[in-house]
C-alpha cells in the first residue's frame, strides 16, 4: 500500500470536507471508473504516437466529473503529458471580444503543469528547460552561439506551418537572446508574450519587437502551437482539460455568444477528430444538460449535436466509449465502500482504521445514505464524501463519542448542499423560497 | 455656526478654486450642507428652489472629502433623470474638479465609446449618470461593479421629486439598494429637490426606509419671492385654414384661438426669454405653429421654438441653445424643460391649459426670474363656445377651477405628496430579469433577499414573489437549472438584451421622422399620419411622402397644410385635495385678482350654474328622474373606484371629466345599489378583478391575472375613499 505524505493528507481532508476535489493525492482515493480511465489511456497512447483526441465528461452535479478529470490529468502528468487545466467563466471563455477568450488562454497557460512542477506555472521552466538544453548540446559538441540559434530555428521549423507559428518562433528567439545576454527583463516579457499577458501590439513591439500579441482571435492557435512546441521539447504532448461548461450553456446568458463559444468547440472537435492536429488532447467536463439541453445546450448547436451524439445502441447499461462524449455513471455500492474505506485510510493515516471508524459503521453510514430520499437520484460521491468527511472530523475531534450515536436518522445533516446564503436567508421571511420550484 | 468656518471645512484646492471663481459668499444651504456633509455621517435633502446653488451645496463638501480622502474607484455619484441635465451639470462641476484634480465622467446614452472606456480603465471620482444607464452597467458590466462602485462613498440624485412616486423613481431606488451590495462601506444618499411641501418625510423614508432619522434636511430660508401670475381665459374659434390635403372627418374638426388672442399671447410672450409649457405634446406643437404664423403675417421673427420627447436630440440641443443665446426667442415644451436643465435667464412662464399637479405648476413657475427676480407666469385656458345643449360638467368651466384651486393650493405653499407605497410588480419583473442578468445564476431566496428584504419593493409577500417567479418561468424569461438556481430564459436574454430593458417606463415603439436624411423627431406607432397627410412636428407644417415600416421611419417634406399631430398622452392621478378646493371656490365669493375679463365671468357663470343646481348643498344634480349627476370632488383614485363599484352592480355609468359620475337612475336607487360595498366582505382585490384593462405599466404583460388584480388592488384602488363618498351620499340621499 502507498505511504501517504502528510502534504497529501491535509489536501485531501481540506478538500473533500468543502466539496472539492483535491488537486494532489487523488490515487489514494480512486476506485472504480476503470473502463473511463481505460480510454482516456488509449487517448494519451494515441497522442503520444502524434494525433489528437477530444472527449466530453458528462455526468450530473457531483458525480465526479472534476474529481476524474484531476485523475486523469496526475496519469497524463506521469506520462510526460504537459497539462493545462482551467475552468470556464463568463469572463473566460473559449470565444469572446472583450478578452474573455484571451482570458481562458492566459489561465490555462499559467496554470501549465508538468511532472515536475505538478501544481502549475511551469511555462518559464519549460521554455528554458529546453533552450538550455539545446545550448548546453550544440556547445558540447562544440558550437557557437549562432550555432545554437539555428539549431533552435530548425527545431521550431515544422511549428511555422501553423497559423500564428512564425510568432511563436520568434518570441521563442527572443527569450533565448534574453537568456544569452543575461537580458531577464528580456526573457521576462518573451515569457509574459507568451502568457498572453500584452494587451495591445505598441507595447509588444517595444519590449520585444514582434507586431502581434495573442489575442481573442488566436487563442486556440497557440494552443496548437503549445502543443507542438511540447513534443519538440520532449514532452509527450499537450493535455487541455477544461471544466464547467456549464458556464457556456446555463450562466452565458446571450445566445450570440454562446453560439460562438459552440462554434469555437466545433472547430476544436474537427481538428482532434480528423487529426488535423498533434500531440493535443483536450477534454471538456460539463453535466449533462449542458450537453443535451437541446435550447441552449451543446446539442443546440447542430453540428455539435451530430457529432457528439451517443450511439443509438448504447442503452441501458451498454457503453460507447469510442464516441467523444463519456458519461459518468453514479458509482456502484461496492464502488462507495471501496472510497470511503480509501478515505478512512487517508484519515488514519497509517494508524489503526478500525480506531478512526470500525468497518460496521461505514456500512451503517451508507444504508443511512440510502435512505434518505431519492437517494437513487440525487445521492453523489460528492455528497456521501463530503457527509463522510465530516463524519470522520466530528469523531477524531471529540474523542469518546459513539459513532453509532451519531448516526441515528435525525443527526445526520439533512441536505448538505444548501449553500450558506440560503441558510441565512431561511432565517428571515423568505422561508418559502428556499426549496424554490419554478 | 458661521459661514467662516464652513469654508474652512473645505479641502484646501476646493477653497482656492472658489477664490479664483470669485465668489464673494456661501449661500445658506451650503453651508449648512457642508455642516452635514463634513462634519457626521448622516443622509441629506436639500430642498431649494432652481438655480440657487444646490448641486454646489452637495458637492464643495463631497468633492473635498474625496480630496481629503482619495478612493480608487468611483466616489460619489450623482443620478440626474435627464441627458440634457447631466450635461450641463458635467459641464458645472469640471471647472469645480478641475481645480482639485478630480476626474468627472459622464455616462449616458448620448455618451461616446472613448469617454466610456476611459471611465472602464480607470474608474476615479465622480460620476455623473441616468437611471437607465446605471441599469445598463448592472446588466453589461457586472464583473467590473466592484471594481468602479468598490469605493463609493456618496449618491447624490437630483430633482427627486421628480423620481419618487414615479416608476423611475422605485428603478432607482431599487439600483441604489443593489449597487450598495457593491460597495465596501455604507454609501451617503443626497436627495436635491426644489420642492418637498410637507413631506420631508416621505422623502426621507424612500432614501433611507429602514433609519428615516439618519436623514437630515437643509431648507432654502426663503425670503418670499414676488410672484406676477395671471391666468387668461378665452374663446376659441373653429380652424378655417387650409389643412391637410387629404378629406377630413368632420367630428374632428379643430379648433384654434383667435387673432386677438394670438396677439395677447405674443405682447405676453413676445421679444423676450420664455418657456411655455403644455400639457400635451400636440399642444405644444399646434400653439407654436400657430404663433410662428401670426409673427409671419405681422412681419415679425418667428422666434417660437418646441422642445419635447419626441424630438431628436439635435433639434431639442439647437432649442436650448438658442434659449442661452441673447437674440429673444420662447421655447413651447412639455414637461422636458420642467427639470432644472439651464436655459439661461427665463423673463416669462407660460402654461398653456391648467396643469395637472400642484408640484408641476410650483416647479414651473420656478423656472422664471432666476435669483432675487420676481418670478412671472402667464397661464392660458381656451375653451370652445358653449351651445345650449352643453352638460351641466361643460358649464362649470373645470378646467378654470382646476387652474384656480392649484394656484390657491400653490400660494397655501401645499403640494402633493409622493406616492411611495406602490407595490408596482412590473418595475419588480425587470429588477429581477437584470438580477438573473448580473449574477448569471442565483437561487431564488436570494433574488428575494436583494429585491424584497433588503430592497425596494418591501411590499411584496414571499408567495406573491413565488407566484412571479413562476410567470416568469411560464413566458421562459426564467428557466431553473438542475441546482435550483434561476437563470435567463432563451426569451429572458432577448428581452435583457433589447436596448429599452435599461429603462422601467414604458416607451412606445415609434417611428422617425426624417427629412433629408435628418432625424427630427419621432411619431407613436399607434398615431402615424397616413401618406400625403400633413402634420406638425418640431414647430414646422410636413407632408408625409413614404412610410417606410421595414425601418420604422417616416420620410415627409415641408409642406403648407396644417393639422394637429397626434401623441398618445398620458394622464395623471389628481390628488383629492384639489377637487376639493374647486369645490371650494364654486361656494365663495370672491374673484381672484389673476383672472382676466373672461376668466372671471367664467367662474361666477359657474358659481351661477353650480348655485342653480343645487351644487352647493349637496353633491346631487337631478337634470330628470332617471338622470342624475353625482358630484364626487375628489381624487382621481377614489372617483374612479366608485366608478368600478357602480359598474360592477350593473349601474349604467359615465365618468364626466373626473369630477362627476353620471347615472341613468335616481340618486336614492344609486346609493342603494351601492351600500353593499360598505360591507367587508368586499375588496379591493374583488374589485380589482372587474376592471378590463388591467395592464398599464411595461412589464404587466408577463403578469398573472392575480398578480395583475393584486397590483391594481394596491396601487389604484382607493377602497376607503369610495366607502366615504357612500357614506355620505347615504347621508343625504
Amino acid at each position: 500500500m502507498p505511504t501517504i505524505t502528510s502534504r497529501e493528507r491535509n489536501a485531501i481532508v481540506k478538500s473533500l470536507a468543502a466539496g472539492v476535489v483535491p488537486a494532489i493525492g487523488l490515487q489514494h482515493i480512486q476506485v472504480g471508473r476503470v473502463q473511463e480511465v481505460q480510454a482516456l489511456l488509449q487517448d494519451l497512447e494515441q497522442a503520444e504516437q502524434g494525433s489528437a483526441a477530444v472527449r466530453f465528461i458528462v455526468g450530473r452535479y457531483g458525480s465526479g466529473k472534476t474529481f476524474f478529470l484531476n485523475l486523469i490529468r496526475t496519469v497524463a502528468l506521469q506520462r510526460k503529458f504537459v497539462v493545462a487545466q482551467a475552468d470556464i467563466t463568463t469572463e473566460r471563455r473559449l470565444q469572446g471580444r472583450d478578452g474573455q477568450a484571451r482570458g481562458l488562454y492566459t489561465e490555462l497557460v499559467r496554470n501549465l503543469a508538468t511532472r515536475a512542477r505538478p501544481e502549475g506555472g511551469a511555462l518559464a521552466n519549460l521554455v528554458e528547460r529546453w533552450i538550455s538544453d539545446v545550448d548546453g548540446q550544440v556547445r558540447a559538441a562544440g558550437g557557437d552561439d549562432a550555432e545554437v540559434k539555428r539549431t533552435l530555428q530548425a527545431a521550431l521549423r515544422p511549428l511555422q506551418d501553423l497559423v500564428a507559428g512564425f510568432d511563436f518562433a520568434a518570441v521563442l528567439t527572443r527569450y533565448y537572446e534574453g537568456f544569452l545576454a543575461q537580458n531577464q527583463a528580456m526573457q521576462d516579457a518573451a515569457v509574459r508574450w507568451l502568457r498572453g499577458e500584452y494587451s495591445t501590439k505598441t507595447e509588444a513591439r517595444q519590449d520585444l519587437g514582434v507586431r502581434t500579441i495573442i489575442d481573442d482571435e488566436v487563442t486556440y492557435d497557440y494552443l496548437k502551437l503549445w502543443a507542438g512546441f511540447t513534443r519538440i521539447a520532449g514532452y509527450a504532448g499537450l493535455m487541455v482539460n477544461i471544466d464547467e461548461l456549464v458556464v457556456l450553456s446555463h450562466r452565458l446568458s446571450n445566445a450570440t455568444a454562446r453560439n460562438n463559444n459552440y462554434e469555437a468547440i466545433l472547430r476544436i472537435v474537427n481538428d482532434c477528430l480528423q487529426g488535423t492536429v498533434s500531440g493535443l488532447v483536450f477534454l471538456f467536463a460539463g453535466t449533462t444538460d449542458c450537453l443535451e439541453d437541446r435550447r441552449r445546450g451543446l446539442f443546440s448547436y447542430e453540428a455539435l449535436a451530430t457529432r457528439l451524439a451517443t450511439s443509438t445502441f448504447a442503452t441501458d447499461g451498454r457503453r460507447d466509449l469510442a464516441g467523444p462524449v463519456i458519461r459518468l455513471e453514479n458509482l456502484t455500492p461496492e464502488d462507495c465502500h471501496v472510497l470511503l474505506e480509501n478515505i478512512r485510510r487517508v484519515f488514519a493515516n497509517g494508524n489503526d482504521v478500525a480506531g478512526v471508524l470500525p468497518d460496521a459503521g461505514i456500512a451503517k453510514f451508507l444504508e443511512y445514505c440510502h435512505q434518505r430520499l431519492g437517494a437513487a437520484y440525487f445521492q453523489t460521491p460528492r455528497e456521501t464524501v463530503k457527509t463522510f468527511v465530516g463524519l470522520l472530523s466530528t469523531l477524531a475531534q471529540n474523542p469518546g463519542t459513539d459513532w453509532q450515536q451519531l448516526l441515528t436518522p435525525e443527526s445526520v445533516p439533512g441536505s448538505v448542499e444548501t449553500p450558506p446564503e440560503e441558510q441565512m436567508s431561511a432565517t428571515g421571511d423568505s422561508d418559502g423560497l428556499t426549496e424554490f420550484k419554478l | 455656526m458661521t459661514e467662516h468656518s464652513a469654508y474652512e471645512l473645505l479641502a484646501s484646492p476646493i477653497q482656492q478654486c472658489l477664490w479664483r471663481m470669485g465668489w464673494m459668499e456661501l449661500r445658506g444651504i451650503q453651508t449648512d450642507a457642508i455642516q452635514v456633509i463634513l462634519r457626521g455621517d448622516s443622509d441629506l435633502l436639500i430642498a431649494s428652489s432652481t438655480a440657487s446653488g444646490k448641486t454646489e451645496a452637495a458637492f464643495l463638501p463631497i468633492l473635498s472629502d474625496l480630496c481629503n480622502r482619495p478612493v480608487d474607484s468611483i466616489g460619489a455619484m450623482y443620478v440626474g433623470p435627464l441627458k440634457a441635465l447631466i450635461n450641463d451639470q458635467f459641464r458645472r462641476l469640471e471647472e469645480l474638479c478641475e481645480q482639485a484634480e478630480i476626474p468627472v465622467h459622464r455616462w449616458h446614452g448620448d455618451v461616446g465609446a472613448s469617454a466610456r472606456k476611459r471611465l472602464l480603465d480607470s474608474p476615479r471620482g465622480v460620476l455623473l449618470i441616468t437611471p437607465e444607464s446605471l441599469e445598463s452597467t448592472f446588466v453589461n458590466r457586472s464583473a467590473q461593479m466592484q471594481r468602479i462602485f468598490g469605493g463609493l462613498r456618496f449618491v447624490v440624485i437630483d430633482e427627486l421629486h421628480a423620481l419618487v412616486g414615479q416608476e423611475r423613481g422605485r428603478h432607482l431606488r431599487s439600483l441604489l439598494y443593489r449597487l450598495q451590495r457593491r460597495a465596501n462601506a455604507t454609501v451617503r444618499l443626497i436627495g436635491l429637490s426644489a420642492t418637498l411641501g410637507d413631506w420631508a418625510d416621505i422623502y426621507a423614508a424612500w432614501l433611507r426606509r429602514q433609519e428615516i432619522t439618519r436623514v437630515q434636511v437643509v431648507r432654502e430660508q426663503s425670503g418670499s419671492r414676488a410672484i406676477r401670475f395671471k391666468i387668461y381665459g378665452y374663446a376659441e374659434v373653429p380652424d378655417s385654414t387650409p389643412r391637410a390635403l387629404v378629406p377630413e372627418d368632420e367630428s374632428d374638426a379643430e379648433y384654434r384661438p383667435t387673432d386677438a388672442v394670438l396677439d395677447e399671447m405674443l405682447a405676453a410672450f413676445g421679444g423676450k426669454k420664455c418657456l411655455i409649457f403644455a400639457n400635451r405634446r400636440t399642444e405644444v406643437e399646434r400653439v407654436a405653429d400657430l404663433l410662428n404664423e401670426r409673427c409671419g403675417l405681422l412681419g415679425r421673427p418667428k422666434e417660437f421654438l418646441v422642445h419635447h420627447g419626441s424630438l431628436s436630440k439635435e433639434i431639442r440641443e439647437h432649442a436650448e441653445t438658442a434659449m442661452r443665446a441673447p437674440r429673444p426667442c420662447s421655447i413651447l415644451c412639455s414637461s422636458t424643460l420642467e427639470l432644472g436643465i439651464d436655459v439661461g435667464s427665463v423673463a416669462t412662464v407660460g402654461q398653456l391649459g391648467a396643469p395637472h399637479t400642484v408640484s408641476s405648476l410650483v416647479q414651473r413657475l420656478g423656472r422664471s426670474g432666476r435669483r432675487g427676480d420676481s418670478a412671472e407666469m402667464r397661464v392660458f385656458l381656451g375653451e370652445r363656445p358653449l351651445r345650449p345643449e352643453s352638460d351641466i360638467t361643460e358649464r362649470l368651466h373645470l378646467e378654470l377651477l382646476q387652474a384656480i384651486a392649484l394656484t390657491e393650493l400653490m400660494l397655501e405653499k401645499w403640494i402633493e405628496p409622493p406616492d411611495i407605497d406602490a407595490i408596482d410588480l412590473s418595475t419588480l419583473v425587470q429588477q429581477v430579469l437584470s438580477v438573473v442578468k448580473e449574477q448569471g445564476a442565483i437561487k431564488a431566496a436570494d433574488i428575494y433577499e436583494r429585491l424584497v428584504a433588503t430592497g425596494a419593493f418591501p411590499r411584496v409577500a414571499v408567495p406573491t414573489f413565488a407566484t412571479l417567479l413562476r410567470c416568469l418561468g411560464d413566458h421562459d424569461l426564467l428557466e431553473q437549472d438542475p441546482t435550483g438556481s434561476l437563470i435567463l430564459g432563451l426569451e429572458g436574454e432577448h428581452l435583457v438584451s433589447k436596448f429599452d430593458f435599461y429603462s422601467a417606463f414604458a416607451s412606445t415603439a415609434e417611428f422617425r421622422v426624417v427629412y433629408q436624411q435628418r432625424t427630427i423627431g419621432t411619431l407613436p406607432h399607434a398615431a402615424i399620419p397616413r401618406r400625403a397627410e400633413c402634420f406638425l412636428l418640431a414647430g414646422r407644417r410636413w407632408e408625409v411622402q413614404e412610410i417606410v415600416e421595414r425601418r420604422e421611419e417616416i420620410s415627409v417634406v415641408p409642406a403648407h397644410g396644417r393639422k394637429a399631430t397626434r401623441f398618445l398622452g398620458e394622464r395623471g392621478d389628481l390628488h383629492p385635495r384639489i377637487r376639493q378646493t374647486m369645490r371650494r371656490i364654486l361656494s365663495e365669493p370672491t374673484v381672484p385678482a389673476y383672472l382676466n375679463s373672461e376668466a372671471a365671468t367664467w367662474l361666477q357663470d359657474a358659481r351661477k350654474t353650480a348655485a342653480q343646481a343645487g351644487l352647493l348643498d349637496c353633491d346631487w344634480f337631478t337634470p330628470t328622474d332617471i338622470r342624475s349627476y353625482w358630484f364626487t370632488w375628489t381624487g382621481t383614485r377614489a372617483h374612479e373606484t366608485l366608478q368600478l363599484m357602480a359598474q360592477s352592480v350593473g349601474l349604467f355609468t359615465e365618468d364626466m371629466v373626473g369630477v362627476a359620475l353620471r347615472f341613468g337612475a335616481s340618486p336614492a336607487e344609486v346609493v342603494q345599489q351601492l351600500v353593499p360595498y360598505l360591507r367587508r366582505e368586499h375588496t379591493a382585490l374583488d374589485l380589482a378583478s372587474q376592471l378590463l384593462q388591467k395592464r398599464r405599466r411595461k412589464y404587466d404583460g408577463y403578469l398573472s391575472d392575480d398578480l395583475l388584480c393584486l397590483d391594481r388592488a394596491t396601487d389604484t384602488i382607493d377602497i376607503a375613499g369610495a366607502r366615504k363618498l357612500i357614506v355620505q351620499a347615504s347621508v343625504i340621499v
